[in-house]
């Protein structure tokens, strides 16, 4: 770095600023919903609504959170969606990816084509609604899974990582006498592993936030994933509260609904950012890879 | 050119392809049935958008309700309010546009230009993580922090001896509250494929620029963004075909009658109409309306794209 | 051998989606709840059930809406695979789907519960103009928004009781008064709150501008029924209220607000007068206790009035009811009606409904009050959580039980006395408020929607420019109202009000 001109230098420190600037618009309203969840009702009265440091951390919201049995039935559905919605996605993604990486095949680009339609047109909300009744699925948890295991964009990116290795493995596995599904057990899939995680993580993650499907097909409270649980609560805090089984006198002093309702966003987005460091770079491979043109 | 040879050599006759791959056929039975079953069967279902549907009547309306033509589109086309649904829908995501789009094209090139290896890491990971958080987290965030009830926004805004602002209730602050929240959302994660595309680029360019007496602006304009442009215009072609999808979710969490005036768009209403007031037929006509236009903006980008020497999506 | 695995596992997930047999002992009938019915822990639903049970022999299975996006819920429900045997909702519209059925050879099966309708004259909200009737009834003409002020703060403002406001002149002067000595303080005191929608504060104070209140009305000059918006004397009501709204007598958000943030805010003390729904206000009386010790609502039970003309209007019996299902079979309707007779026939039968068994989770009070207490329905609650009874409260309570809410008196664990009993008693009777015109004639919004093409741009257009008008988006101006007024002749009002006298005039049997 040693021929950096004047005006470079400015340029690379400008950049740290704007960067660090960015950064901290990032995570200042994350941080401000985490400490307003500590903060008592007792300090609010006192010393306003907005508090940047409270004096007591107050653990109180997540206390009555946590006595609740919605909560854990949402844990609970939420669950059931991730695991076994990511488990079918993934069958059904590779069993596509890997017949439609093969240059060879005939009929390849009619499914392509058939698959990348849907990426453009779509019957819309209301005959899904109508299609979602038809097969019986309606408040049940296979409506927030059955029409989403398949997400055209993440089996395109699973079909470049089979395109991607070399057909050489392939054909020596081939000569040995080993089938196609064999092939794909044997050599395929181990060699693929990260990518496979990757998407599995994709699929996870939209799993664990989808909501809306939960706004449209769900109507038993008993059925409904964590993320409609907190926007329940976000909506009425102190409504939700009663809904819950959770009265006033449960606690000597309650939490303001402000309090709460950021407790209720921290305990739903909590085990997301836990994970978040971990997988981080699996996600970012993951875009990395589906935007080279296969 | 290169690419339509070689698909000419690979081709095999539908036998021969069939007897050394069935196994590979017997595999795609699932995710085609999934694709028609989930997929094409709702596309058949738009048959109600020109039909008087009767809601409750299940799978069996659909072929035994009056036809009605055109009648929806155009009792569409009448309501004084068909405008305003789509030029919200068009002006939302227009303004997003405009606004992330390029940030996130910026942000990649500042990303690249920082020596320090650990400071652009940790930036990465904390610009990343907003897209992790679902639709319901970021907009009851926004709500949070824009409340004029001790929200974080307003308490800046009065500590400044300014008034309390209720952004989200308000029409000419209701698309800016959409258009940040968006930024926010996506700036980090959408420079990833630019950034990729950007490690890609030979070292020795720059030094060569460097040589030749170019500055930091020479470069970006000559070396870097010549090298990210063909990923620029594939992701802009793609959100082309999205500019009648303003983000359905985003406004429904955050919008009220309040704000119908900038903020409600075709999406919204479609759900209103359709699942609220059960007018299963008007709110379909609607969509398909929506998504024909989307489709013709794809392929119209598309066309212009590769006409302009780009390369289009197929 | 993975894809095996996986094989196995997507079957295995397949045969468990397959419905479980049912035993086919006791008959089912399946109920989406009221939507007070949220509270009880699932024993203590279980518990009710049970109790049901054993005393009818029907088991009711019931569905708990999760309390956002209602609507579209109960709407997907009854689309649905699941039966729905009964539900509430607008019989205008479901009937009109041919989706549920007529009541009239069952009402026999229920005459205790229809006696106590016969004083409220429900049955005539429920019925068409052939005879019909389409459900049971939930609603009576009654008063339901009456202005309620806090007496701890006039008391504090130093009103006493000759000098309560009565009138809007004093009413408005208290609302200045209150937000000025901020009595909650932080400058947190909210003067005035509404329930987030123009609808109410119409309910509540419309009456004081206009002839007709809140209603339509029959304009004599054209003979047609127009619309309440229409009338005389509506832009100095928006005037005014637009005025309270930018003094910050109103609150800020108010216009944005749903009806559970709005509870929320009568429960926390903020709140020093109420133009919302009086059932959300007495519900949250407890918890407003809660926070705020001394509170205590009062409302001039003769009614507000300004030069004279009251300001509250009463509330319509709308079209909503008790409904059906058409395809529900014969036995299972007579089986739930079984079980409306035992709750409704009884008094202590429906307190249990809505409390829990008696003996466990309540009792006459005739420690206090003696045997009268027994005849009187003087109750107190008991402490079922020492015994060890799981938490329950109000699934099995089905709202056609006005008329049993009103003839009973109800305290609370504190001894003082449920106010939304409280109220219910008193409005009945003696709260004087604006009848509207067209009191006893429910509009038929499906043909409404068909016969006016504009029908339902004419309703958005209403509900938002008149909002904007008054949270001050639109500048209110008589030039900017005359001009609103024009729009909506443009877009179709002629034919709206003309749609309006017909069905008026069909109801009434004038055509």
């Amino acid at each position: 770095m040693k021929n950096v001109t004047r005006s470079e230098r400015i340029f690379i420190i400008v950049s740290y600023i704007l960067l660090g600037l960015l950064a901290v618009v990032t995570i200042v309203p994350l941080l401000s919903v985490l400490i307003t969840s500590f903060v008592s009702a007792s300090e609010i009265a006192r010393r306003g609504q907005f508090i940047l440091w409270p004096e007591v951390w107050d653990t109180s919201a997540y206390g009555i959170l946590f006595k609740t049995d919605k909560l854990y039935t949402g844990y609970a559905n939420t669950l059931f969606v991730v695991i076994v919605g990511t488990a079918l996605s993934m069958f059904l993604t590779i069993t596509l990816a890997y017949p439609l990486s093969k240059r060879e095949l005939r009929g390849r680009n009619g499914i392509l084509g058939m698959v990348f339609f849907t990426m453009l047109f779509s019957g819309g909300m209301v005959p899904n609604y109508i299609l979602v009744k038809e097969l019986g699925l309606l408040n049940s948890r296979w409506a927030l899974v059955l029409p989403y295991i398949c997400n055209t964009w993440n089996m395109l990116i699973m079909r470049n990582f089979f395109y991607a290795i070399p057909d050489a493995l392939e054909e020596a596995a081939y000569l040995d006498g080993a089938n196609q599904f064999t092939i794909l057990i044997r050599v395929i899939l181990p060699l693929s592993l990260p990518s496979i995680a990757t998407i599995a993580m994709f699929y996870a993650v939209s799993f664990w936030n989808a909501w809306f499907p939960g706004v449209m097909y769900l109507t038993d409270a008993k059925l409904v994933p964590v993320q409609n649980v907190m926007r329940t609560i976000i909506i009425s805090a102190t409504a939700a509260l009663e809904d819950m089984g959770v009265t006033i006198d449960d606690v000597q002093q309650a939490p303001t609904s402000h309090t709460l309702k950021c407790a209720s966003i921290v305990v739903t987005t909590l085990p997301i950012l836990c994970v978040y460091p971990f997988i981080q770079k699996y996600f970012v491979k993951g875009v990395m890879v589906g935007s080279v043109k296969g | 050119m290169a690419r339509k040879t070689k698909a000419i050599n690979d081709r095999l006759t539908w036998r021969k392809s069939f007897n050394k791959y069935k196994l590979l056929y017997l595999m795609l039975i699932p995710g085609v049935l999934w694709y028609v079953l989930f997929k094409y069967a709702p596309m058949f279902g738009i048959v109600i958008a020109f039909e008087k549907y009767q809601p409750f009547s299940g799978l069996k309306g659909m072929f035994n309700s009056k036809w009605v033509g055109l009648y929806w589109f155009r009792r569409f086309f009448k309501s004084i309010y068909a405008w305003r649904l789509i030029r919200n829908s068009l002006l939302i995501s227009l303004k997003k546009l405009v606004v992330c789009f390029p940030s996130s094209i910026l942000l990649a090139i500042l990303l690249n230009a920082i020596p320090g290896k650990i400071y652009k890491k940790s930036i990465q990971t904390v610009s990343y993580l907003p897209h992790f958080l679902s639709t319901v987290v970021v907009c009851s965030i926004v709500r949070t922090v824009t409340s004029v009830d001790g929200g974080l926004i307003n308490m800046i805004i009065k500590a400044f001896g300014g008034e309390p602002i209720f952004f989200i209730g308000r029409n000419e602050y209701f698309q800016g509250v959409l258009v940040i929240t968006e930024l926010w959302k996506t700036i980090g994660w959408n420079s990833i494929v630019y950034l990729a595309a950007m490690t890609g680029i030979d070292p020795e360019l720059y030094e060569a620029a460097t040589v030749d007496g170019a500055n930091w602006h020479h470069k970006i304009l000559h070396v870097t963004l010549p090298a990210i442009a063909p990923i620029i215009s594939l992701m802009f072609i793609l959100r082309c075909g999205e500019l009648l999808n303003a983000g359905f979710e985003q406004v429904f969490l955050l919008y009220s009658s309040a704000v119908y005036e900038t903020g409600d768009i075709i999406d919204t209403y479609v759900y209103r109409e359709g699942l609220v007031s059960l007018n299963y037929s008007y709110s379909t006509a609607v969509n398909v309306f929506k998504s024909v236009v989307a489709l013709v903006m794809v392929l119209g980008s598309n066309f212009v794209a590769k006409k302009m020497g780009q390369e289009g999506i197929w | 051998m993975k894809k095996l695995l996986a094989l196995a596992l997507a079957l295995a997930l397949l045969c468990a989606m397959a419905p479980l047999a049912i035993a086919d002992e006791p008959i089912t009938v399946t109920v989406i709840g009221p939507e007070s019915a949220t509270n009880s822990s699932n024993e203590g639903y279980k518990l009710v059930q049970d109790w049901i049970l054993e005393n009818t022999g029907v088991l009711i299975n019931q569905i708990t809406l999760d309390g956002t996006n209602n609507t579209e819920k109960q709407n997907a429900l009854l689309t649905g695979d699941t039966t729905i045997d009964v539900w509430w909702g607008d019989w205008m519209q479901y009937s009109e789907y041919g989706m549920i059925r007529t009541m009239n050879e069952y009402l026999a099966d229920i005459p205790n519960t229809m006696k106590n309708w016969e004083n409220f004259g429900g049955l005539a909200t429920v019925t068409d103009s052939e005879g019909n009737v389409w459900g049971l009834p939930r609603n009576c003409n009654r008063v339901f928004y009456q202005t309620f002020i806090r007496e701890d703060f006039l008391k504090q403002l130093g009103y006493t009781e000759e000098t309560y406001p009565t009138t809007f002149e004093e009413f408005e002067k208290y609302l200045y008064a209150v937000k000025e000595a901020d009595p909650f303080g932080n400058g947190e005191t909210i003067a005035l709150i509404t329930r987030g929608n123009m609808t109410t504060m119409e309910y509540h104070f419309l009456g004081g501008f206009t002839k007709h209140g809140y209603s339509n009305w029959l304009d004599e000059t054209d003979g047609l029924v127009k619309p309440y918006y229409l009338q005389e004397g509506y832009y100095d009501f928006l005037e005014k209220m637009h005025q309270w709204y930018a003094d910050g007598i109103i609150h800020k958000e108010n216009y944005s607000w749903d009806t559970n943030t709005v509870k929320q805010y009568l429960a926390s003390g903020r709140v020093a007068a109420s133009a919302a729904y009086s059932t959300d206000l007495c519900n949250q009386y407890i918890n407003l206790r809660a926070n705020v010790p001394e509170a205590k609502w009062w409302a001039s039970v003769n009614g507000m009035t300004r030069n004279g003309e009251l300001c509250e209007t009463q509330i319509k019996a709308a079209s909503g009811a008790m409904l059906f299902n058409a395809k529900s079979s014969d036995e299972t309707i007579r089986a739930y009606l079984k079980v409306l007779e035992f709750l409704f026939s009884d008094w202590a039968n429906n307190y249990s409904a809505q409390k829990g068994p008696q003996g466990i989770y309540w009792d006459y009070d005739v420690e206090n009050y003696g045997e009268e207490a027994k005849t009187l329905h003087i109750v107190k609650d008991l402490d079922y959580e020492a015994a060890g009874y799981p938490k329950y409260s109000k699934d099995f309570w089905y709202s056609i039980g006005l008329p049993m809410e009103s003839d009973c008196v109800m305290y609370d664990a504190d001894g003082v006395q449920n106010m939304q009993n409280e109220w219910i008693r008193h409005q009945g009777d003696t709260f004087a408020a604006k009848a509207p015109f067209d009191l006893n004639i429910n509009y038929n919004t499906t043909e409404m929607a068909e016969n006016v093409m504009s029908y339902n741009d004419i309703q958005t257009k209403v509900e938002e420019d008149i909002m904007s008008f008054f949270n001050g988006q639109k500048e209110l101006t008589k030039e900017n109202w005359d001009k609103f007024v024009q729009e909506l002749y443009g877009i179709g009002m002629q034919e709206y009000c003309e749609e309006l006298t017909r069905q008026y005039k069909h109801a009434k049997g004038l055509d």
